[in-house]
């Protein structure tokens, strides 16, 4: 009896245990990268340098605020050229607000962010969930996340996304039009704990369209316990 | 051992599930989550306020010289227009946080130029160099853009008191809803942030906002400080127009964020504000909405009983005989006639904006406006206004004609404002072209802004680069091209066709300038 009994507790805790052991579906790998990318809500510091054709680069530093899934307001602090620019997203809908103007004006996902290797969209709509189906497939020691757009909102047609198996933390992307061009590439390194988050903080995104050019982002804070009040999130906040 | 061995793996699947088991229940349902170490994702309300003051300040100081090349022989007089000016602009925007609590904001510049080489005709007609002259426009100034207070009342209500821009319409040249803000320069938009003397409230809502708006006139003021607002100041300045009535706008405006379209829907009851209508109740509507995720296309429009706009008398300028009786009868050749006419007139703008892969972008933007001048109108008034040129030249007292022909040409142009080109639409149809690249290069940005009068083909051409020499220095050159238009399209008088912007002295101008950024 004590031997059944031992038995049967070891399946029970088998049957528990085998969905862990199984390989992650597209869907697990989707949230997983949406979970550490882009929490629910955060405030965070960041700072992007783009190194142009010509040798030369330039940083933007901004500050990101971010309220569930669909709200980001990003406020530039540097260069002094660009201080008070700031880009919301609510939904799918994007507006850039310019000092030099006092107002905001609609904008497209699909524009580069600041000039820089990065889009609209990869800074300020990281939910593949939302926007993507997956498959996976293993590629040595990380799983191969293979994402296709499910609506005019993604950001590319095809994306492809290395993370670890390991510790199921992004390594590198890849970023394709329909036809299957390659335009971007990312890397992903110098992983830190922000508090409890453990994510890469420097994602290094390469123009394959423009091979000297390339863009580099790093998160150099980042709080996600902050619950932002929504009106930082309406059109009439900006430039406040 | 085996058992052992299976306890072990066991173990190991307990351990790795549960921070997976342990994910906070907003997660939305699907399949169970994949087993890995995860960190465990803390949310927590903010429960402390932040009590630190924060301060942010930028600016800028700004340098241009122009140059250009007017006419005297076209009908609006050249006296008063430099071919050479020289600009600088010191400028700080200070920002102030006070937690979530309240903000303040200031924008002010001060400003200090210099005009010289004047041009006008002399007793024969000829050109002839002026000597060089105060010119208001031209003198150096303090111009506060923004300086205004916000008070958070609630987490959905705000009030803000002060001077401030406050813009709704989505037009980029130019906004025929907007009649609270000093006009914008077309051909620039890094010179519209002047604002206006308001209070407002704010409901802001998450898809819907209510704003409420009462702006006062600046009666009065003094190299860009006012001194006076809503009514005019009790002394009077020696040449100074005014009258004991109060000059203000109230607003109203309704945004709706509506399936991804930006909706506006504004009521303003103006006295007197920034036209000759008293307690004039109008109504504007405004769209815009991004299609194929590349092409924003927008729209404003602008109901109005009556119209404010100076016409002629198309009898006094008949003739000169009729001119001359009309003057001698002390009849104005021109008013504003049209004041309470109830026939609707509608200002309406609708545009697109297409994005493209490199940032750069096209827009197109058709304006029309009711108020204008009708090809008669126009006649009548390149008419008048040779008479009015014809009168001052045989010399007539400058008063006197002023009171025969009135304010003729719209006088819109912020007097606090350095703009580089003023837009007044005197005719009903325009077209905005304008194209930006930036990052050409990576440190170019080409700017081209066109304004034509579909009327006679007559307008302005705007190009303009800018190097991004640092990230903190700006250096741009650029033109304004004045077109003559088709003569035969415009205005026949003696015998002589005259388009819009042929008119208007100025037939081109250049300018260089260097921004520093702090």
């Amino acid at each position: 009896m004590k031997m059944l009994t031992s038995i049967l507790a070891a399946a029970g805790a088998l049957l528990v245990a085998l969905p862990a052991l199984a390989d992650p579906t597209a869907l697990d790998l989707m949230r997983k990268y949406d979970q550490i990318m882009g929490p629910e809500n955060f405030d965070a510091v960041t700072r992007m340098t783009a190194h142009r054709d010509d040798g030369t680069e330039r940083t933007y530093k901004m500050q990101v605020l971010k309220k569930g899934d669909d709200k980001f307001r990003v406020t530039f602090r540097e260069p002094a050229a660009v201080v008070g620019q700031e880009l919301l997203r609510q939904g799918d809908n994007l507006w850039v607000y310019m000092p030099n103007l006092k107002r905001a004006v609609r904008l497209a996902n699909r524009d580069s962010f600041q000039g820089g290797d990065f889009n609209n969209a990869d800074v300020l709509r990281v939910k593949y969930e939302a926007d993507y189906d997956g498959t996976t497939t293993a590629d040595g020691d990380a799983w191969v996340l293979e994402l296709k757009a499910k609506n005019s909102n993604a950001s590319y047609d095809k994306v492809k996304i290395w993370m670890k198996k390991s510790d199921m933390l992004p390594v590198k992307g890849e970023y394709y039009t329909a036809s299957g061009k390659l335009l971007r590439k990312a890397e992903f390194s110098d992983v830190k704990n922000f508090d409890g988050i453990v994510r890469p903080s420097k994602i290094v995104m390469r123009n394959m369209l423009a091979v000297q050019r390339w863009s580099v982002m790093v998160w150099e804070a980042l709080n996600t316990k902050v619950n932002p009040p929504a009106t930082k999130f309406v059109l009439d906040d900006l430039g406040k | 051992m085996q058992v052992r061995i299976l306890l072990l793996i066991l173990g190991a699947g307990l351990t790795l599930s549960a921070p997976a088991l342990a994910e906070p229940v907003s997660e939305p349902a699907g399949p169970t989550p994949v087993a890995v170490e995860e960190p465990k994702i803390e949310v927590h309300e903010t429960t402390e306020e932040a009590s630190l003051l924060s301060v942010r300040s930028s600016g800028f100081l700004d340098m241009r010289w122009t140059g250009g090349y007017a006419s005297v022989a076209h009908l609006i007089p050249a006296n008063d227009t430099p071919h050479l000016q020289e600009l600088t602009e010191g400028n700080v925007q200070l920002k102030l946080g006070w937690a979530d609590k309240a903000q303040a904001l200031v924008d002010a510049s001060l400003i200090h130029q210099r005009a010289w080489m004047y041009w006008g005709q002399g007793a024969d007609g000829e050109r002839t160099r002026l000597a060089d002259h105060d010119v208001a426009n031209y003198r150096p100034a303090a111009l506060i853009s923004e300086a205004y207070g916000i008070y958070n009342l609630g987490e959905r209500l705000n009030l803000t008191v002060g001077k401030k821009r406050v813009l709704w319409g989505p037009g980029l040249a130019w906004n025929p809803t907007d009649l609270l803000n000093p006009p914008k320069d077309p051909t620039d938009p890094t010179l519209q942030r002047a604002g206006t003397w308001l209070a407002r409230l704010e409901l802001p809502m998450d898809n819907w906002s209510l704003s409420l708006v009462g702006a006062a006139k600046t009666t009065r003021q003094f190299s860009g400080i006012p001194s006076g607002l809503v009514w005019y100041p009790d002394n009077q300045p020696t040449g100074e127009t005014r009258d004991e009535r109060p000059h203000f706008a109230l607003a109203a405006r309704l945004y709706a964020l509506v399936a991804e379209t930006d909706l506006n829907a504004m009521f303003y009851m103006t006295q007197m504000y920034n036209d000759a209508f008293e307690y004039k109740p109008r109504l504007g509507l405004s769209a815009s909405h991004v299609f194929w995720n590349a092409l924003e296309v927008h729209a404003e429009v602008l109901g109005q009983l009556g119209s404010s706009r100076t016409y002629v008398d198309g009898d006094c300028v008949s003739s000169l005989g009729k001119a001359m009786v009309c003057f001698s009868s002390g009849k104005p050749v021109a008013g504003t006639t049209l004041l309470d006419d109830d026939g609707i007139r509608v200002k309406a703008l609708a545009g697109a904006r297409y994005q493209f892969g490199e940032n750069a972008a096209i827009s197109a933007e058709y304006f029309y406006n009711a108020e204008g001048y009708n090809a008669e109108q126009f006649g009548n008034f390149v008419t008048a206004a040779t008479y009015r040129q014809q009168a001052a030249k045989a010399g007539v007292p400058t008063d006197v004609v002023s009171k025969a022909f009135g304010s003729m040409m719209p006088t819109a142009s912020d007097p606090g404002s350095p703009q580089k080109f003023a837009f007044e639409p005197l005719r009903r149809h325009y077209l905005f072209l304008t194209y930006t690249h930036p990052q050409l290069a990576d440190d170019f940005t080409i700017n081209t802004v066109v304004i034509l009068g579909l009327a006679d083909g007559s307008g302005q051409v705007a190009p303009q680069l800018t190097w991004s020499v640092r990230s903190w220095c700006n250096l741009s050159a650029g033109a304004f091209i004045t077109l003559p238009g088709l003569e035969s399209r415009g205005a026949q008088v003696g015998g002589q066709g005259y388009t819009e912007y042929g008119l208007q002295p100025s037939l081109g101008k250049v300018f260089a300038s260097m921004r520093v950024f702090y």
